[in-house]
């Protein structure tokens, strides 16, 4: 189920659970979202909290709405979510990188070299 | 319409006051949790919205009409907790029977249905059941009666985790097919606050915090870090709480760092997370680690 | 705004279902001591006498159930006191009513349980002489169903009438021990101060308040005035009721 991500409200985890579902394909453009009370059920939570993770999605128009009959996954949906993701997450996560190599001081060459290593070991 | 306001509700036992001039609002419809320490009022409150005890000043009411001896207020509300009386010449089935009798939406197959799961054959008298099975059979009965105001006031007292586990599910999925105004009280905050939408906090007589739990999570942030790194950068904003673990600070503050002032904070060192509902609400009632430390203190002070 | 609307009239029938089965026990209670009254008040209330000589003599016995009276009138009393508990009250409060319902219901438990009060006791008169004619006496009918049926029945409307005023008694004590326990203390200072009383006015107006119900030789007059003190008792009793909060520390 949700990987319960420290202390983040649960409504961001079902937003980000959501987004993660359209990245990998699980979710494709024109795809019926879960509903609200699908979604409440799904994660034991309150409909309401789950609506607002929905909402989070309808915002940043990843979904849209069609009258009576539910949400769908927008066309573009998954392209807008890998810009964000590295737009907003790769960079986060590399200041934060940045941040540990300097207390640690790293210099940046002996950091390229860690993520060299780091990709060979996956491949 | 709201499902209860309350206007300046004052309640007195004697000359002690439990509530002081009370106003508030609870949407219909929605699950409310209502927390606060333990005699801060909670069940009080809820015993006059259930028509119970009469409020001593200020107007109350239920669905629009006042509690206090009202036939319409109380044929569509149920409280339930682990002081219930049944008599006890009945059984479990006998009392399934009487509900029938007197709640209109009682759903008896799944009251039937709840209890053969949580183990609790119907031919059982009430008074022999544990502290556990006596708030289970209770919780069952008031999920079955689907009345359009619940209230819960302790309801999991003495039971397992698992049992808990399953009443909330329990809840939450009644809820769901059939919406209805929940009035859920706890001390275990962090067990129920998924299933809840609203919180209200009873705290000093009043009203301490009452709103969507989504507010209550983005109302606070944690900064842990070394006590004088805090000292120096995370100076801005109100600190609500303070604690300490080894040679780690922990600091709870007002969430209204702008993102620069959060990547400052981040910067020195210190680490910045969110507050879940449950902390919040250990954060406003001082109940957080190192409260009591604070009485062996001042002991060795003096 | 209500999704569902009780009537009065409907909530207290359905409470009064409610206490039938719930207060169950206060029925058997009733058995047991009437069972107990029988056989071991029996000869107690039954008094034999002889006239004359050898070779005529007159042997006669008086047989009365006045022992399954007093312990039907006690248990009465009991009754209407124990349906004032608090746990009454909040098992009553945990399905919906309020306290005019509850009042109501409460009524009609006792106007049934006095009826059952009434029949038992009037009929275990009937068992006793059976009992007197089983062990070889004759007996002179006083009344019986079957002999003089009016009076059979006006016994066991008298029975059930004193039945429900002492149960109506009961209750309105209870109902003021309830709303406070100071007034334990007065009760018992107000029976003291008439025991007091009744010591010093021997044989005068003591037992003027039995006289008033006992004395009447008139059955409409006694019927009107068991109506009155039932319904007196049933007014201040709801005052008291109608302001009792449930569940309070």
């Amino acid at each position: 189920m949700l990987e319960m991500d420290g202390e983040k409200p649960i409504y961001i985890q079902i937003a980000e659970w959501l987004e993660n579902e359209i990245i990998d394909g699980t979710l494709e453009a024109d795809d019926k979202m879960h509903s609200q009370y699908q979604l409440a059920e799904l994660f034991n939570i309150n409909p309401a909290t789950a609506g607002k993770g929905l909402t989070i999605l309808l915002d940043a128009d990843l979904i849209y709405k069609k009258r009576g009959l539910g949400t769908f996954v927008a066309a573009d949906a998954r392209e807008k979510l890998l810009a964000k993701r590295k737009d907003h997450t790769l960079r986060r996560l590399i200041r934060e990188l940045l941040d540990e190599a300097r207390l640690l001081g790293i210099e940046d060459e002996e950091l390229f070299r860690f993520i060299q290593t780091e990709r060979k070991e996956r491949l | 319409m709201p499902a209860i306001s309350m206007k300046n509700v004052t309640k007195k036992y004697r000359s002690l006051t439990i509530l002081d001039q009370v106003s508030l609002n609870i949407r219909q419809n929605v699950i409310t949790g209502v927390v606060g320490r333990n005699g801060a009022g909670k069940t009080t409150l809820m015993k006059m919205i259930a028509g119970y005890t009469k409020e001593t000043g200020g107007e109350l009411r239920v669905f629009g009409e006042r509690p206090f001896n009202s036939l319409s207020v109380s044929s569509n509300m149920i409280f339930i907790d682990d002081m219930m009386n049944f008599p006890d010449a009945l059984t479990l089935g006998d009392i399934l029977i009487e509900c029938e009798r007197f709640y209109a939406n009682w759903d008896g197959e799944l009251a039937k249905r709840l209890l053969e799961y949580f183990y609790l054959p119907l031919t059982l008298k009430h008074r022999i059941l544990s502290k556990g099975k006596r708030s289970t059979f209770n919780a069952v009965v008031g999920i079955a009666a689907r009345c359009p105001l619940t209230m819960f006031d302790e309801p999991i007292t003495g039971m397992d985790s698992a049992a808990r586990r399953d009443f909330y599910r329990a809840l939450l999925k009644d809820y769901i097919a059939h919406p209805r105004t929940i009035l859920l009280s706890s001390h275990h905050v962090e067990e129920m606050e998924d299933l809840l939408e609203d919180v209200l906090l009873i705290d000093g007589k009043g009203v301490g915090f009452h709103g969507p739990i989504i507010e209550l999570q983005e109302k606070f942030l944690s900064l842990q870090g070394k006590l004088d790194m805090l000292e120096a950068h995370a100076n801005r904003h109100a600190v609500i709480h303070r604690s300490t673990a080894g040679p780690l600070t922990e600091w709870i503050v007002d969430n209204e760092h702008t993102e620069s002032e959060i990547d400052e904070l981040k910067q020195a060192g210190i680490r910045v997370t969110p507050v879940s509902a449950s902390n919040a609400y250990l954060a406003m009632t001082g109940q957080t680690r190192g409260g009591v430390d604070d009485v062996f203190n001042a002991m060795e002070r003096a | 705004m209500f999704s569902t609307q009780w009537s009065v009239h409907e909530l207290a029938k359905r409470q009064f279902l409610f206490k039938l089965n719930a207060n169950g026990p206060a029925f058997s209670m009733l058995i047991v001591l009437q069972i107990i009254a029988t056989v071991f008040l029996g000869g107690a209330s039954t008094s034999t006498s002889d006239y004359g000589s050898e070779p005529f003599s007159l042997s006669y016995t008086t047989v009365s159930n006045d022992g399954q009276v007093g312990l039907t009138l006690f248990w009465a009393l009991i009754v209407g006191f124990l349906l004032t508990s608090a746990a009454q009250r909040n098992e009553s409060f945990v399905f919906v009513t309020n306290r005019l319902t509850f009042q109501l219901a409460n009524f009609y438990f006792f106007c049934t349980a006095a009826l059952l009060g009434g029949v038992t006791t009037v009929m275990l008169g009937s068992v006793m002489k059976i009992i007197t004619l089983a062990g070889g006496h004759a007996v002179i009918e006083t009344a019986g169903l079957f002999s003089a049926p009016l009076e059979f029945f006006l016994q066991i409307f008298v029975m059930a009438s004193y039945t429900l005023l002492l149960m109506l008694v009961g209750y309105t004590l209870g109902t003021f021990v309830q709303y406070s326990r100071i007034f334990i203390m007065l009760f018992a200072l107000m029976w003291i101060g008439f025991m007091q009383f009744s010591f010093f006015m021997l044989g005068t107006d003591t037992d003027s308040l039995l006289q008033f119900y006992y004395a009447e030789p008139s059955v409409w007059l006694f019927a009107l005035k068991v109506l009155l003190s039932a319904a007196a008792l049933f007014g201040i009793s709801f005052w008291v009721t109608n302001r009792l909060e449930v569940r309070n520390p």
